[in-house]
């Protein structure tokens, strides 16, 4: 049965979603999820299982071979590219591979979102040089990404998904490269943003993190989604 | 809290340098020299043009009809008196028998005239106002018994005008074909831009920025790279104008060909900015119109 838009009342919603890329296998079966709003939720899995795939899809960087996704209550099968744009703005990601860019300023760089929201300078400085003493990046505000070390990159891109106050938070093992002190602050910084509103939803391998807080778990294996941390 | 914080000018988006930036800077510095060499030469082409016709509509040759029974020097001065008459703000040059036998020359060669070749007189008229009233002359002449022809130029003037819309033709054309090029150019160029930054632009859209965002980037980046081509080429296209008018041009100087007698005055300079401006907007409007499509294309993709 095909949810009408005004049935979904979660932020993502994913009725019986499969994804395979070209003829190849299904990386993805029949994915049912729903992210309520304001909701926390942890997604794990073994590496290959389809994690950043399925964040994929959430923050529209893929379209699904077969099932419907909702975001915002939005059918995205149905939605023209600048819907999509502006949808993407209310959503902030953090990946795996940082993914900044190299010619510009960390402060260039975290400040990107503003700039394409249509801010003016003087309307976000404050808060990204605020943002980025509190990721512990102020003294590296005009290094270029290249000089960074690989916790600093992330602390960037972190800062970089979180700054524009996203309505949906989509983190790719954020913690992955950061040492247990830094990766506590980080998470400090999710469940904020979780408080204040924003529904967050994190892929990662680190179960000492999961345990942190009190939050929903989703289990990926083999392209199919439980709930739980165990099987 | 951002008391401390320096620079208050944004980075440009895209990188400012890109990966064969400067051949591609050389290739735009060369088309808008041609360019600009073509729009110099057509307008000087127009204006030597329109000064020879000037010219010609404001002189006319008189030539006497020597009659055998009277004397040749009594005939001219009675044709010379005539249009003194009639016309008095008008420079009359009578020539010289010896004159008017070396113009014979080109046709008849060196060899030494016959004594009793009839040598048409030769009176040339020259007016600053507009033409010369050819009817009234041949009339005036006519009733003072001078059997005159006057040659009012019309022939080399239908040929200049037709040689001159040649030229004209001909540099509007390499002009056009040359901002065909550099257009071809730029949308390489942006194409093979957005491959090399396929990373970046993969941010931007991640980020929420539409395609019109990202196409007004490629649109400053091609507007920078092509303004500052232009100039460079329309300058460079100035001092080879400059050097070709004032150097000693082998057998074309003195000639009367196009740059013999012309400069580069302000109104080239003018038509030189519009140029650059021209060449600058639709080499921007192709990179944006290109990356427009492209990231259309890539999103259908998806």
């Amino acid at each position: 049965m095909t949810l009408q838009n005004q049935d979904i009342k979660d932020i993502v919603h994913f009725d019986r979603v499969s994804l395979r890329y070209a003829r190849g296998p299904e990386i993805l079966s029949d994915v049912n999820i729903a992210l309520p709003e304001g909701s926390f939720t942890f997604l794990t899995g073994p590496s290959g299982a389809g994690k950043s795939t399925l964040l994929k899809l959430c923050y529209l960087a893929l379209s699904p071979s077969r099932g419907l996704i909702h975001l915002f209550g939005q059918d995205t099968s149905l939605l023209a590219n600048s819907a999509q744009q502006a949808l993407k703005r209310r959503i902030g990601v953090v990946l795996q591979d940082f993914h900044l860019i190299e010619h510009l300023t960390i402060f260039e760089n975290v400040a990107l979102s503003l700039r394409v929201a249509g801010l003016s300078r003087a309307q976000y400085t404050d808060d990204v040089v605020e943002l980025l003493q509190w990721v512990g990046l102020g003294h590296r505000m005009q290094a270029l990404p290249p000089t960074l070390s690989g916790g600093e990159k992330q602390r960037a891109a972190i800062a970089r998904a979180v700054i524009a106050k996203p309505d949906l938070l989509i983190a790719d093992e954020p913690t992955g490269n950061v040492d247990p002190v830094i990766g506590r602050r980080l998470l400090r910084l999710f469940a904020e943003m979780n408080r204040m509103g924003t529904t967050v939803m994190i892929a990662t391998h680190d179960v000492d993190l999961i345990k942190e807080i009190d939050a929903r778990v989703l289990r990926i294996e083999n392209g199919r989604v439980f709930k739980g941390l165990n099987a | 809290m951002a008391g401390g914080f320096q620079n208050n000018t944004p980075q440009t988006l895209l990188p400012e340098r890109m990966k064969n930036a400067r051949a591609l800077l050389c290739v735009l510095i060369i088309m808008a020299l041609l360019a600009a060499l073509s729009l110099l030469f057509a307008r000087s082409a127009a204006r030597l043009s329109a000064d020879w016709q000037s010219q010609l509509t404001n002189s006319a040759t008189v030539q006497v009809m020597i009659n055998s029974s009277e004397s040749r020097a009594a005939q001219m001065e009675i044709a010379q008196k005539t249009l003194q008459n009639l016309l008095p703000n008008t420079r009359i040059t009578p020539l010289s028998e010896t004159q008017a036998q070396a113009l014979l020359k080109p046709w008849l060669g060196s060899t030494n005239l016959p004594a009793d070749l009839p040598v048409p007189g030769l009176i040339t008229l020259e007016t600053q106002g507009n033409g010369l009233p050819f009817a009234q002359i041949k009339t005036a002449l006519s009733a003072e018994g001078v059997i005159a022809n006057i040659d009012d130029h019309t022939r080399y003037a239908g040929g200049l005008q037709r040689t001159s819309r040649s030229l004209i033709f001909g540099s509007s054309l390499i002009l056009t074909l040359l901002l065909i090029a550099s257009l071809a150019v730029n949308i390489f160029a942006t194409r093979a831009s957005l491959i090399a930054q396929k990373d970046i632009i993969s941010v931007f859209v991640q980020v929420g920025a539409s395609n019109k965002f990202i196409a007004q980037l490629f649109i400053q980046q091609a507007a920078k790279r092509t303004l500052l081509g232009a100039v460079i080429g329309a300058i460079l296209a100035i001092f080879i104008w400059i050097f070709l008018s004032l150097s000693n041009f082998g057998a074309l100087k003195d000639s009367g060909f196009i740059w013999d007698s012309f400069g580069v005055g302000l109104g080239d300079i003018l038509f030189l900015i519009g140029l650059c401006l021209f060449f600058t907007l639709i080499c921007a409007m192709a990179a944006g119109m290109t990356a427009l499509r492209q990231l259309s294309e890539e999103r259908r993709r998806l």
